[in-house]
């Protein structure tokens, strides 16, 4: 009867190793360890071996019992999980690419747009917007631009028929909150502007510009070299260097062009600075007291900073962008390589 | 830490009401916790004399008293367990109202009961209610008790920070409160010197002492009272004590902790003749404990000291834990006559230690913790003296024993007004800053080189305390010239010598902490303020807006705001179109640039044509951007607008599957989308879309008068007049409109606020309809959430099926309905319910079918 145990033990063993089926698994449940079973048979017949052996006989069927019982739970595991698992005979290829979902993209303009006012933002800048649409008294007049000056030429400004032009440049934005608002002023205004010029590979009649203007008391031209350098390099790296040199704008006194240090060649000389070693920022200075005098704005009291920055130049320094035309091309090959 | 507002005005003149000194406590840097109004009490609360107490037959706890009101005697029945004869208690009289509940003429156990004998908590003057509030046995029968008491009055509960020892008593709060209202500081004057003086008894005689750890116990000083006379206190004392939290013991034990809550000093008095003598007189030994040294303490608890516990102890035994708690062996009762008074200073960290690691936390522990100073125990010793005296009568021994070897040298602090202004930012004068500092208690020394005034070296150099004269009760610590000289003295700057108490002014910046917290930080102006100028709304929304289209797929495009006069008309635009109405540039480049755009879809085709000359075959572009019309007043003829162009597949295809293409549902779930991510719900559509659209293709989103969204296909005769073939191309182009001033107004006031999560589990069910053409999604999810709005929280479609099965000119739609009953979880049979009522009312209205 020992020997009868042993086979049963073994050939169950070896039938459950090699089940692949979860139906077939409940017949060999059903073959070894139920009401019928082989081994309950066993027990059955425990009465036919000598009454000492009996106990000794009785713990290893148990023993058996318990054994089965544990390999069948296994079995029944390992089978849920591999459907489960929907395990087939081939491998997954892991090199085949996964499902990406759709990217699109950024227009690399608004890219650094973002950026410019992100810089301005964490140094307490507001955020100012004005109207692409102005009267000569926003674009001209308030910032004490002579009347037979230049700029307000039809070959440089587009005119409206009911008299109003398109923005030359978002200082309308200055003259607009100062009207508005007392100091103390901290904004910056992003926005587009026009001006009659062709198109080619450094223009075009439609750019963007961002202005800062900073009026309270105590402003100095030291607090506008502070932005500018900081502006700089938050936005170019701290490698880049700043400088201002004197210049001419009818609303600022003194007034000034912002230069940072090539980009390109760090300030050693090369193409795209002419070799000089530095790019053209923008135009800056000190608001002209003239202008808050005619906005109204106690000019022995306050002073105050305001510099503009040509966004589409610093997109086209920052990325490397040779011809300013391929901005407004809006070419899918050119769009999807911006992040 | 309570305070009762009537006590503290025992100290200094405060003219503020309770709003008012709540602010300044706040603002001071004395944090109130809570304020408790004990309100007036009304005249029918009297005293009145138990005269017979019986136990109620059938009660257990239940007494009827015969009670003398002075006018009548009424019957009372009352359930305090210390209700007896011959004492006398506070009655409210049938009307008073106490609290909530108004006292009324009652039966209990069918005894008739004409008003309440009353706890100190139903007259509100502590939480006790363990029995009746027993007055002293001289009270006057038949009077207002409101008097008695002191009623109204306002308690506040301090919460003291752990660096200001000296607020943690009475005098020290007034002394604040002094420099920050400039009140008059009122201090009680000890005035004892006769009593003392007619003492012939030398306290020498009766006690010695004995400080073996100086560390521990940098001071100890201890008085002998003969012949005291220990019972009850006076009921102003222990109605004092009471408001403060405490339980009166016994007049020599509520003295010492009526000074304590004075001063901030804690006291400690013991029986004399407890102590042992070995030969007459006993000593008293500041020691370390042994090792498990065992004590039994007041509180009836017996603990196992340690070596580093410091104890007071006579020859034999110990009889206190050092500033923590005394023990059960010498303890006052009503047979001590004769005590001894500690009043000793503690190191804050010993004391800490042992009160941590015994787990003991008393009055005094508390204090000790905190760092007193040993110039202080003087005053709380000679204030409990005055008091035993007049509360207890006995003979106070002449003299005190003290020892205190390591004396502190004055420290002496300067403050540079510009130095405050620097760091605080605002000015004050030289003149606020010595006020403000010498209310404290102060003392001003002068300004600059200080030590040039004082030629003699050694003499001490007289000065006087705010609000308190110079006296003997009084330790100040000497200055002398010596002292001056070790100071380098600084231009500018303000000298000042420290009070001892005042542990936590070591530098300048303390006394600047001190100056602004007096002054007040609301004083400081704010310096530079932020406009509001910024629509930050409409900035981070345009942003939200640009980024969801980004990271859906879609590539911005930038065109120029110039455009060709005649190419809007290929949108077949209504006459009366605003997009018609184009603005004209007087002085163009040329006719290709004459014009403002008035909307972004033209560039937008234009654009993907270009890409699709280029090679593109999917198309996902958007533009958000200013659009122009001509005659309107400015600002309006300019707006915000975002255009949407897509062709292609609707998603990304892959080597899996093979993408779908475009189509309506798609553009819809991206504008659905992004409204959804805005938190714009509860949305009207209608078909009356632009001519550019398809009109069966094509739909609107309108909120209120506006039109928020147009979007759908293009028409293919108009895509054909951009020169785009559709045909060719395979594709249809989808087109999408959206009014971006509308979305930024409509969203604006919008707010994200947590609601509470179901409680219940959420059951849901499958259900497939059979519905004729026709009939739409909308009318019928309507119809279903209707049904029982308090059970269904929402609906999705799951399946829209035609085909196979479905009989022409139908559809099949199928629903899974989450249901989630906001008070109780549903029952299927509930469920079955709720979902035949569904069944049987689109049955009714449409005659829809289950399937
Ligand atoms: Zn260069």
């Amino acid at each position: 009867m020992q020997n009868q145990l042993l086979e049963l033990i073994n050939s169950a063993t070896q039938e459950i190793a090699v089940c692949n089926d979860s139906h077939e698994l409940v017949n060999i449940k059903a073959k070894y360890l139920g009401k019928k079973s082989l081994l309950s048979e066993l027990y059955t017949r425990l009465k036919e071996i000598p009454a000492e052996e009996r106990p000794a006989f009785g713990q290893s069927v148990n023993l058996a019992k318990r054994q089965l019982e544990e390999l069948i739970v296994a079995k029944e595991t390992a089978l849920r999980l591999s459907s489960w698992h929907k395990v087939k005979d081939d491998q997954l290829d892991l090199t085949l690419p996964g499902i990406v979902p759709s990217l699109g993209s950024l227009h690399p303009l608004t890219k650094v747009l973002r950026e410019i006012e992100d810089v301005f933002l964490s140094m307490n800048f507001e955020i100012a917007e004005g109207f692409d649409i102005e009267d000569e008294f926003h674009n001209f007049d308030a910032l004490n631009t002579p009347k037979d000056h230049p700029s307000r030429n039809k070959a440089d400004t587009f005119y409206l028929k009911d008299g109003n032009l398109l923005r030359t440049q978002t200082s309308t934005v200055q003259v607009r909150i100062m009207e508005t608002y007392p100091p103390p002023i901290k904004i910056v205004s992003p926005g587009r502007c026009y001006r009659n010029d062709k198109s080619d590979a450094s223009h075009s009649p439609v750019f963007h510009q961002v202005e800062a203007l900073v009026v309270d008391e105590g402003i100095t031209l030291a607090d506008l070299k502070d932005t500018l350098q900081n502006f700089a390099q938050i936005l170019f790296g701290n490698k880049v260097q700043t400088r201002i040199r004197p210049h001419f704008f009818p609303f600022t006194e003194p007034s000034a062009e912002m230069d940072i240090s090539c980009v390109m060649c760090e300030g050693a000389g090369c193409k795209v600075c002419k070799m000089s070693g530095w790019l053209e920022l923008g135009g800056a200075g000190m608001v002209d007291p003239n202008v808050f005098d005619i906005l109204k704005i106690d000019s022995e009291k306050y002073t105050g900073f305001a510099f503009g920055l040509g966004i589409d130049r610093i997109a086209m320094m920052k990325y490397n962008i040779p011809d300013m035309r391929i901005l407004y091309e809006n070419d899918v090959r050119v769009l999807s390589q911006f992040r | 830490m309570k305070i009762s507002l009537e006590w503290l005005k025992d100290y200094i003149d405060l003219s503020i009401n309770v709003d008012n000194l709540k602010d300044v406590l706040t603002f001071s840097g004395i944090e109130v916790e809570d304020v408790l109004n004990v309100g007036a009490l009304q005249d029918s609360i009297i005293t009145a004399k138990i005269l017979d107490c019986q136990l109620i037959k059938d009660s257990n706890h239940l007494f009827v008293c015969q009670v003398d009101t002075g006018k009548e005697k009424i019957q009372v029945v009352c359930g305090a367990p210390n209700c007896t004869n011959d004492i006398i208690g506070i009655l409210a009289l049938p009307g008073t109202k106490l609290g909530n509940q108004i006292i009324k003429t009652t039966h209990l156990r069918g005894v008739e009961s004409s008003g309440m004998l009353c706890s100190e908590k139903e007259i509100g003057l502590s939480d006790n209610h363990t029995g009746i509030m027993v007055l002293p046995p001289d009270t006057p029968v038949g009077i207002s008790i409101k008097d008695i008491i002191k009623l109204p009055d306002t308690i506040f509960e301090l919460e003291i920070t752990p660096n200001r020892p000296d607020l943690l008593g009475l005098l020290g709060i007034a002394q604040d409160l002094s420099a920050s209202t400039n009140s008059k500081l009122t201090s009680p004057k000890v005035d004892i010197l006769k009593t003392a003086k007619e003492s012939e008894l030398q306290v020498t005689d009766y006690l010695s002492l004995n400080n073996i750890n100086q560390e521990m116990c940098p001071r100890y000083t201890a008085k002998v009272f003969r012949n005291v006379s220990v019972g009850d206190s006076p009921l102003w004392l222990k109605i004092r004590l009471i408001k403060a939290g405490l339980r009166p013991i016994n007049n020599i034990v509520d003295i010492t902790n009526y000074v304590m809550l004075e001063t901030g000093h804690p006291l400690h008095a013991f029986d004399y003749d407890k102590l042992h003598k070995t030969d007459g007189t006993p000593t008293i030994v500041i020691r370390n404990a042994q090792k498990d040294e065992s004590f039994p303490a007041l509180d009836g608890k017996t603990y196992l000291l340690g070596e580093d516990d410091l104890v007071i102890s006579d020859e034999v035994k110990a009889v206190a834990i050092a500033g923590i708690i005394g023990g059960a062996n010498s303890h006052i009762t009503s047979d001590t006559t004769n005590i001894v008074l500690e009043a000793a200073c503690f190191n804050h960290s010993s004391v800490r230690r042992t009160a941590f690691k015994h787990k003991i936390s008393t009055d005094s522990s508390y204090r000790f913790e905190r760092q007193l100073a040993p110039e202080t125990t003087k005053y709380a010793s000679a204030r409990a003296e005055q008091l035993i005296i007049e509360l207890a009568g006995g003979i106070a021994c002449l003299g005190t024993l003290d020892d205190w070897k390591n004396k502190s040298k004055p420290v002496i602090v300067p403050i540079r007004p510009g130095r405050f202004k620097q760091t605080i930012g605002i000015n004050l004068s030289k003149e606020q800053i010595v006020k403000y500092l010498t209310k404290l208690g102060l003392i001003y020394l002068g300004e600059g080189n200080i030590n040039k005034p004082y030629p003699e070296s050694g003499e001490t150099i007289p000065k006087v305390v705010q609000g308190q004269e110079e006296s003997l009760y009084f330790d100040i610590r000497p200055l002398n010239n010596t002292h001056l000289h070790e100071i380098e003295p600084i231009d500018e700057a303000l000298y000042f010598e420290i009070p001892p108490k005042r542990v936590d002014l070591t530098r300048e910046i303390d006394l600047i902490e001190e100056v602004i917290r007096l002054h007040g930080m609301d004083k400081v102006t704010q310096k530079s303020k932020i406009t509001h100028i910024m629509d930050r709304h409409a900035f981070y929304l345009m942003r939200k807006t640009a980024d969801y289209l980004v990271y859906n797929g879609f590539r911005e495009v930038i065109n120029l705001s110039f455009t060709e006069p005649h190419l809007v008309n290929g949108l077949g635009l209504n006459n009366d179109d605003d997009r018609l109405k184009q603005i004209v540039i007087v002085n163009p480049q040329n006719s290709k640039l004459s014009v403002m755009r008035t909307n972004l879809i033209v560039q937008l085709i234009q654009t993907a044509l270009y890409n699709l000359n280029h090679g593109s075959k999917q198309l996902r572009l958007f533009e958000m951007n200013k659009v122009f019309y001509e005659n309107s007043a400015l600002p309006k003829s300019e707006v915000e607008r975002l255009s949407i162009l897509w062709l292609g597949t609707s998603e990304e295809s892959h080597w899996q599957n093979q993408a779908r293409k475009v189509d309506f549902y798609a553009i819809k779930g991206i504008i659905e989308g992004l409204l959804k991510l805005l938190g714009i719900s509860d949305l009207n559509y209608d078909n009356h879309v632009s001519e550019y659209l398809e009109e069966l293709e094509s739909q609107r989103i309108v909120v209120g008068h506006s039109l928020l969204a147009e979007y759908g296909k293009l028409k293919p005769s108009i895509a054909a007049l951009f020169g785009i073939d559709i045909i060719e191309l395979k594709h249809d182009v989808w087109i999408a409109d959206i009014a971006m001033d509308i979305l930024i107004t409509v969203t604006r006031n919008m707010t994200n606020v947590y609601h509470t999560i179901p409680r219940f589990p959420s059951i849901e069910r499958d259900i497939s309809f059979l519905i004729q053409n026709g009939i739409s999604h909308k009318a019928i999810a309507e119809c279903v959430c209707k049904t029982d709005l308090e059970s269904i929280s929402h609906m999705s479609l799951i399946d829209e099926y035609k085909g196979k099965q479905i009989p022409n000119g139908f559809r099949s739609l199928t629903y899974r309905i989450f249901f989630n009953h906001p008070e109780k979880t549903l029952t299927d049979d509930e469920v079955d319910s709720i979902i035949d009522l569904i069944v049987k009312t689109l049955k009714s209205l449409w005659d829809i079918q289950m399937r």
